[in-house]
C-alpha cells in the first residue's frame, strides 16, 4: 500500500539517503532531483531542496499547508563507489514508481550493505591505472613497471590511512611525501626518470576528477559547490605536489 | 604515430583501471574502458587537426559524455559510471604536476605556461560535457514532447 505522509522521521530517512549518496560521489544536482522525486512520492505537495558540498536543507510541504525543514552537515570525504551509487539509484527510481512502501525503502537504506566485495579488485585498479598513465604521459616501459607497483603502498595508504586523517591536505601531503621518497630511492637504483613515474602514480592521488566537476558546477549553475570544491581540490593539488617536490629535493633525483 | 598507438592502449587501460578503482561492477567494466580507448583516439585525432588542446579536449570530452548518456539509457546505469572512467585520460594529470612542481621551484615562467596548460585542459574538458548535456537534454525533451503530441492526435 502507498503511503501519503511527510513527517519529521520521513525527512530524516531521506537525508541519511541522501547522505549515502553523497558519500558514493553523486553530483550536487542530482541528490536535489532524487530527493525531490522521493518527497513527491510520499505525498508532499511541494518540496525544496538546496544541497551544497557540505550541507544539504530540505523543506517539504504536506497536504495539510504544514511545512517540515531539516538540515544536514556533511562532512564524509567525497569518494566514489559506483556499484553503491547505482544501487542507490534504483532503489530511488523503484520508490517513486511506487514499486516499494516507504517502510521497505526505510529498511534498505539502514541497511544497504558495503558493497566492495574484494579490495583486491580496488589494488588492481590502483596498479593498473598508475601503470598505464606513467606510459600514457611519455614514460618508459619500466618507468611504467614500477608506477604499476607503487600502485600498491598508494591504495594502502588510501585505505587504512585515510580514516586516522581527517584533514585531506594533511593526508595528501604525507602520502605523497612517503610514496615520494620510495619513488626517489628506486628511480636512482635502477636509473628510471622520476618525474615520470610519480606523474602515473599522482593520477590516483589527484583530484581531477573532483577538478573537473567543480569547473562543471559552476558552469551548470552549482556556484557554491563549484567555488568550494575548486579551492579545496587546489590545496589538495598543491599538498601532493609539494610532498612530491620535498621528497625529490630530499634524495636530489 | 608509435606514442599514439601506446597512449590508445594506455588510454584503455587506464580507464580500466579507474573503473576498478570506482567499484564498478566488473559485467559493466568493458564499457567505460572502450570509452576511455575512443576519448583518447578523439582527442589525438582533434590535436592533430587543430594543434589545440582546447578544441581537442573540448570535442573528446563531449563525446565521452553523449557515450556515457547513451549507455545509461540502453543499461538502466547512471551515466557517471561510463562517462567518469572515461574521461580521465584527459585530465591533465603531468601539467598539474609540473605546475605545482616549478612553483616550489619558484620557476615562474614555466610555471604559468603549464598552470595555463592545466586551465586550458580543464576548460575544454568542463565546457564539453556541459554542452554535450545541454544538447542531450534538449534533444530528449524535444522527442517526449513528439512522442505526446503524436499519441493525442491519435
Amino acid at each position: 500500500m502507498e503511503q501519503n505522509y511527510i513527517n519529521k522521521h520521513t525527512l530524516n530517512i531521506m537525508l541519511n539517503f541522501a547522505e549515502m549518496m553523497m558519500a558514493s560521489g553523486a553530483e550536487v544536482n542530482r541528490i536535489e532531483d532524487s530527493l525531490t522525486r522521493i518527497g513527491l512520492s510520499c505525498g508532499a505537495v511541494k518540496m525544496d531542496v538546496y544541497a551544497i558540498a557540505s550541507n544539504i536543507t530540505i523543506t517539504a510541504l504536506d497536504k495539510d499547508g504544514i511545512s517540515y525543514t531539516q538540515t544536514r552537515r556533511m562532512t564524509s570525504v567525497a569518494s566514489t563507489d559506483f556499484d553503491m551509487l547505482d544501487k542507490l539509484n534504483s532503489l530511488s527510481r523503484d520508490k517513486c514508481e511506487g514499486k516499494i512502501t516507504f517502510e521497505e525503502f526505510e529498511e534498505a537504506v539502514s541497511t544497504m550493505p558495503a558493497t566492495v566485495d574484494s579490495e583486491l579488485k580496488l589494488y588492481i585498479g590502483s596498479m593498473l591505472a598508475a601503470g598505464a598513465f606513467a606510459l600514457f604521459f611519455g614514460g618508459s616501459v619500466w618507468d611504467a613497471i614500477a608506477s604499476f607497483f607503487f600502485g600498491i603502498p598508494i591504495y594502502f595508504m588510501q585505505s587504512k590511512f585515510r580514516s586516522f586523517c581527517p584533514n585531506t591536505i594533511i593526508f595528501n601531503l604525507l602520502t605523497a611525501f612517503v610514496v615520494g621518497i620510495c619513488i626517489c630511492i628506486v628511480a636512482k637504483i635502477f636509473n628510471l626518470n622520476a618525474d615520470k613515474v610519480i606523474i602515473g602514480d599522482i593520477m590516483l592521488l589527484i583530484p581531477g576528477i573532483a577538478f573537473t566537476n567543480s569547473i562543471r558546477n559552476l558552469l551548470v549553475g552549482d556556484t557554491n559547490t563549484g567555488i568550494m570544491r575548486l579551492v579545496e581540490t587546489i590545496l589538495w593539488a598543491a599538498a601532493l605536489a609539494l610532498g612530491f617536490v620535498l621528497s625529490i629535493m630530499l634524495i636530489g633525483v | 604515430m608509435n606514442q599514439d598507438i601506446v597512449q590508445l592502449i594506455t588510454g584503455f587501460l587506464g580507464s580500466a583501471g579507474f573503473a576498478l578503482v570506482f567499484n564498478v561492477r566488473l559485467k559493466n567494466l568493458l564499457a567505460p574502458s572502450l570509452n576511455g580507448l575512443f576519448t583518447t583516439g578523439i582527442f589525438l585525432l582533434m590535436f592533430r587537426f587543430y594543434s589545440n588542446y582546447f578544441i581537442a579536449c573540448f570535442v573528446a570530452s563531449a563525446f565521452s559524455a553523449l557515450f556515457g548518456e547513451v549507455l545509461a539509457r540502453i543499461k538502466k546505469t547512471p551515466a557517471s559510471v561510463f562517462f567518469i572512467p572515461g574521461v580521465v585520460s584527459l585530465i591533465p594529470g603531468g601539467a598539474l604536476f609540473y605546475t605545482m612542481s616549478y612553483a616550489v621551484k619558484k620557476d615562474w615562467i614555466n610555471c604559468k605556461m603549464y598552470g595555463f596548460l592545466t586551465m586550458e585542459y580543464a576548460l575544454g574538458i568542463a565546457c564539453g560535457i556541459s554542452i554535450a548535456w545541454a544538447l542531450w537534454y534538449m534533444v530528449q525533451k524535444m522527442i517526449t514532447n513528439m512522442v505526446k503530441g503524436s499519441k493525442t492526435e491519435i
